[in-house]
């Protein structure tokens, strides 16, 4: 599903450059459950910011299901990010002002969905999630673990290829977290591939293998 | 308090750009009131510089069907005798005569008084004296500017003389410039002893003559209005057959002064209110955006002890220090403001000449400024005093649902303000072009038009038109009392031979003009049946009249009106018809005299129309040598081409439409600013947001709708407002405009779409900006 050959993210500073990614070269297959893993500042976060579509600049080669990112333009990346991929965030980053049904809403809303088609589609995830109770509540009416869980609905509702996971439990306590990583292995087990970003071993546990990053580079 | 001021001016210091951007849009409003508002208290609430003036009267009488007029002396003469209520009656006419024996002659305007005009007026000369009830018909007072003119302004008069229309006359008095009367669009220079002629003392149907009184102490208005009356129908009962349906109007003189222009100014002054609410609501929204940023701030002085109604005042501090800086810049541009107005407009605005920065003006601008400055300020001070000191002081910054709803309600606001001055100055600027576009009847192209001072005989009139058309160039010639478009009409009755007498309300009613035969050819009025004027229609040939189409169409709907006999002369043709009184009153039916006929009518002299094959202008000293050679004496004036003509009889409308124009643009401006402002801090609030939404598949367009979208919605809600507000007020303006309604949808559907196209504007940079934003660094923010 994904292949990178010697990707490379760097910024100037001063006279020089300072490299974020070093010749990262890797491959994942579809259904897979992939960790990442790494100190601070190792570039875990950003590695999936372009496997997300949401980083366009850095160079070297990027196949997603096939097609060579490094070649498309912002709107074929957009393209692909609508098509295979959904988000989940350490903060959640649910919109404040919108209810859990209208952040439920957003992904649809950017993929030319019919509103009456949108609708069907969110009462579904509501009912698959047990949340319809929560419907209409802001975020800050939900706990830690609900917003997430929200999140994660949000990021299954257009039916991705691939959940890109940032930290997932990063602000959850022990239980809550316990219960976000069932629903991945279950959402992995349906077929899904998913790649996090985390520090927990345990967390680690839930996936098939492990990738480590260390100043930008490729462990073993 | 003193600490607040200094905390305020040192927070204003540190933000130099948002102080100046405060100060300025400020300015603008406090700025254009105080301008505006140095007129109307000039005009309207600066009572008259005479003595005791609330007592001064005007009196006018009405005549069926002609409405309020000037009053005849015969029954001026019966009210003196009759009534108790007034001190003094006083007569008087406005002339202009030729001030002769000087390099170049020139017209001057007089007033022919009755020689109580001063003593009632309560008015003392600057030098020498005023009339004494003994003085000889010639002697003069000058006006200062007169006298500073040809005198140098030498104060010892020494029996200084002038010569006017070959009389001699002796200047007794000097007035000051504050002195004016009557109040007219141009300034009198000399004031002369006058009595009615004896041809006039006894005609009840002769109505020329201004009259000014003076109420004595403790009589009200109402009181000699009924004494007035009682005596109107005493001579009604003793004159039938001339004062019939006849009554006394009176009108307090500061009243008949200002009264025709209270409602112009009215208006303005609310136009320009709506732009200072603008102003206002502009830096309302900039300091609500200050106190989010300052939220911290205010947490950590509520956490320290300080309580709601401190952390207000301290923001009102602030915001009237705000409003009085922006007073200080506003008094400039009110001093310029006013000067520039009154330059354009002298001739629209009464007693211009007595307008000026006094102290009702500086008490208005301190007050707006301390109003506006609450005003502006509370709205922000509560909001920033509600903040919770242990969220205030967790969030460096983040608008509360509360004050966003309020920036937006502030714009909102601001936009429904701009579309009422929008929709005003639309509907003018409709006004304006319908009457552009209003066929006059007559045509223009190279014709030009000068004022001759008359007094001269039927054949020099004849020999003038002839010499004139003589010039290289000149196509035609002709004379006419009162040229076209000088909102000025002159109407009388006549009666038809063979139709029953009427009662003198439904006696047929005519405008009478006095021309000489060529005047149509040199207008372009075209010839419609009969015949024109000629050289032999003198006053030795039957008496003949032209009449227009509009006389023919009412008077003699289904008949030939040539040879008709009438009581003015035979009917010897019909001409088209012009807008005479103005381009807003259509033509009414009008009478043409020969001046060859009638020469004793012109005594006021005439106006010369000449058309012409070049650009009129090049034919003024052509023209002015030609008049010279027949008569030396004459005096030449007001040379003007027709165009101007034409042009200066749309100045009201052009003035008003410049001045709501003027004004609806700075309201737009600060509309869009203040759009620009909400929707770019609104998106740079929300960037976060668009940082999850683009991770969630928004792509650069979706994100830039978002934006957009919500300063439509805005701009929406606001012609939404500002519709039902124009709907409300703009029937104010109705006064001022032709063919066109104060509810005209065309007008509306342009300045909604010109609203929608600037609010698009505005939200164009925000909504780029937002488009562009990187979601990695969005999301990172956090």
């Amino acid at each position: 599903m994904i292949r990178l050959h010697n990707i490379e993210k760097y910024y100037e500073a001063g006279y020089g450059k300072t490299f974020v990614l070093r010749r990262i070269t890797l491959e994942i297959k579809e259904g897979e459950f992939v960790t990442i893993m790494g100190p601070s500042g190792a570039g875990k976060s950003t590695l999936l910011s372009i496997l997300g579509m949401l980083d366009g600049a850095w160079t070297g080669e990027f196949y997603f299901a096939e097609q060579p990112v490094h070649k498309l333009n912002t709107k074929q990346r957009v393209e692909i990010n609508k098509k295979y991929i959904g988000f989940v965030f350490q903060s959640y980053h649910l919109i404040d002002n919108l209810t859990v049904y209208e952040n439920l809403d957003i992904p649809l809303s950017y993929r030319n969905i019919k509103s009456s088609e949108r609708a069907g589609m969110v009462c579904d995830v509501l009912d698959r999630f047990h949340i319809v109770g929560k419907k209409d509540l802001f975020p800050n009416q939900l706990s830690g673990g609900q917003q997430q869980l929200v999140a994660v609905a949000r990021a299954v509702i257009a039916n991705p290829k691939l959940i890109l996971a940032d930290e997932p439990t990063g602000n959850l306590h022990s239980a809550q977290g316990k219960e976000i990583m069932e629903l991945f292995k279950k959402l992995n087990d349906e077929g899904t591939t998913i790649i996090q970003v985390t520090h927990s071993e345990t967390n680690a546990q839930y996936g098939h293998r492990i990738i480590n990053l260390a100043d930008g580079w490729l462990v073993n | 308090m003193l600490n607040d001021i200094r905390y305020a001016v040192r927070g204003l210091r540190k933000n130099p750009g948002f102080t100046a951007i405060a100060i300025v849009t400020l300015a603008l409003g406090i700025g254009a009131n105080t301008a505006i508002f140095s007129v109307v208290s000039g005009v309207l609430l600066r009572s008259l510089p005479f003595a005791d003036a609330s007592r001064l009267v005007q009196l006018n009488e009405t005549v069926a069907p002609f409405g309020v007029g000037v009053v005849a002396y015969p029954d001026l003469e019966d009210w003196r005798r009759q009534s108790a209520s007034f001190e003094a009656m006083i007569a008087y006419v406005p002339e202009t005569r030729n001030l002769e024996d000087i390099a170049e002659p020139e017209r001057i305007a007089t007033i022919a008084a009755e020689r109580g005009l001063f003593r009632m007026l309560g008015v003392k000369p600057l030098a020498g004296r005023t009339f004494r009830d003994d003085d000889a018909p010639n002697v003069v007072v000058a006006s200062e500017g007169f006298w500073k003119r040809h005198f140098a302004g030498d104060l010892s008069l020494n029996g200084a003389t002038i010569k006017l229309e070959n009389e001699t006359f002796t200047v007794i008095g000097v007035m000051p410039d504050r002195f004016q009367f009557p109040y007219r669009a141009f300034r009198t220079e000399l004031w002369v002893p006058w009595q009615a002629a004896p041809k006039w003392e006894h005609n009840r149907n002769y109505h020329a003559d201004g009259v000014v009184a003076r109420l004595k102490p403790g009589i009200s208005i109402e009181a000699a209005r009924h004494e007035l009356a009682v005596i109107a129908r005493r001579l009604e009962a003793q004159y039938p057959d001339t004062n019939r349906g006849r009554g006394v109007l009176i009108t307090p003189l500061s009243e008949a002064v200002a009264g025709p222009a209270r409602k112009s100014l009215l208006v303005l002054l609310g136009a320009v209110g709506l732009v200072l609410l603008v102003s206002c609501a502009n830096v309302a929204n900039l300091l609500l955006a200050r106190a989010t940023v300052r939220t911290r701030e205010v947490a950590i002085r509520s956490a320290l002890g300080a309580g709601r109604l401190r952390l207000v005042r301290q923001f009102l501090t602030e915001s009237v220090l705000l409003a009085l800086g922006g007073g200080l810049l506003a008094m400039v541009m009110a001093a310029w403001g006013a000067d520039l107005l009154l330059q354009l407009a002298a001739a629209q605005i009464p007693r211009s000449w007595e307008i000026g920065l006094d102290w009702r003006v500086f008490a208005f601008l301190l007050g707006t400024c301390i109003v506006t400055g609450i005003g502006f300020g509370l709205a922000p001070a509560v909001a920033a005093a509600r903040t919770d000191p242990h969220s205030g002081m967790k969030e460096a910054s983040g608008m509360s649902r509360g004050r966003g709803r309020l920036r937006d309600g502030l714009v909102v606001a601001e936009i429904a303000l701009a579309f009422v001055l929008l929709i005003g100055a639309g509907l003018l600027l409709r006004t304006f072009v319908r009457l552009q576009t209003t066929p006059t009847g007559l045509v223009a192209e190279n014709v030009l038009t000068l004022h001759v001072s008359g007094h001269t005989t039927a054949s020099r009139y004849h020999e003038l038109e002839q010499q004139i058309t003589q010039i290289p160039g000149v196509v035609a010639a002709g004379f006419i009392q009162f040229l076209p478009l000088q909102d000025w009409n002159w109407t009388s009755h006549f009666t038809i031979d063979g139709r029953p007498p009427e009662t003198p309300a439904g006696q047929p009613v005519a405008e009478l003009r006095y021309v000489t035969p060529g005047y149509f050819r040199a207008m372009g009025i075209p010839l419609r049946k009969g015949r024109g004027l000629t050289d032999h229609d003198t006053s030795d040939a039957p008496p003949v009249i032209l009449i227009n189409e509009a006389l023919a169409r009412r008077f003699f709907p289904n008949e030939d009106p040539i040879g008709r006999h009438t009581d003015r002369g035979t009917i010897a043709g019909v001409v088209g018809d012009v807008r005479q009184i103005g381009l807003g009153h259509a033509p009414a039916p009008e009478i043409y005299y020969p001046v060859a006929q009638n020469v004793a009518q012109t005594d006021s002299g005439l106006s010369l129309v000449v058309s012409a094959k070049l650009p009129p202008e090049k034919l003024v000293s052509a023209v002015r040598a030609a008049i010279h050679q027949v008569e030396p004496t004459q005096v030449v004036f007001n040379i003007k081409t027709m165009k101007r003509v034409i042009a200066d009889s749309l100045s009201d409308v052009y003035l008003y439409l410049w001045l709501i124009g003027l004004f609806a643009a700075l309201a737009l401006v600060l509309a869009m600013a203040g759009i620009y402002g909400v929707v770019s801090y609104t998106a740079s609030q929300r960037t976060h947001e668009m940082g999850i939404r683009v991770a969630l598949g928004a792509a650069a367009a979706d994100l830039f709708r978002m934006v957009l979208r919500r300063t439509l919605v805005l701009a929406g809600a606001g012609v939404m407002l500002g519709i039902a507000g124009a709907l409300a007020v703009t029937r104010v303006l109705a006064k001022f405009l032709f063919d066109v309604k104060p509810t005209d949808p065309a007008t509306f559907a342009a300045v909604a779409v010109l609203l929608g196209c600037v609010a698009i504007l505005a939200g164009l940079i925000p909504a780029r900006r937002a488009s562009r934003v990187d979601a990695m660094e969005a999301l990172r923010y956090e």
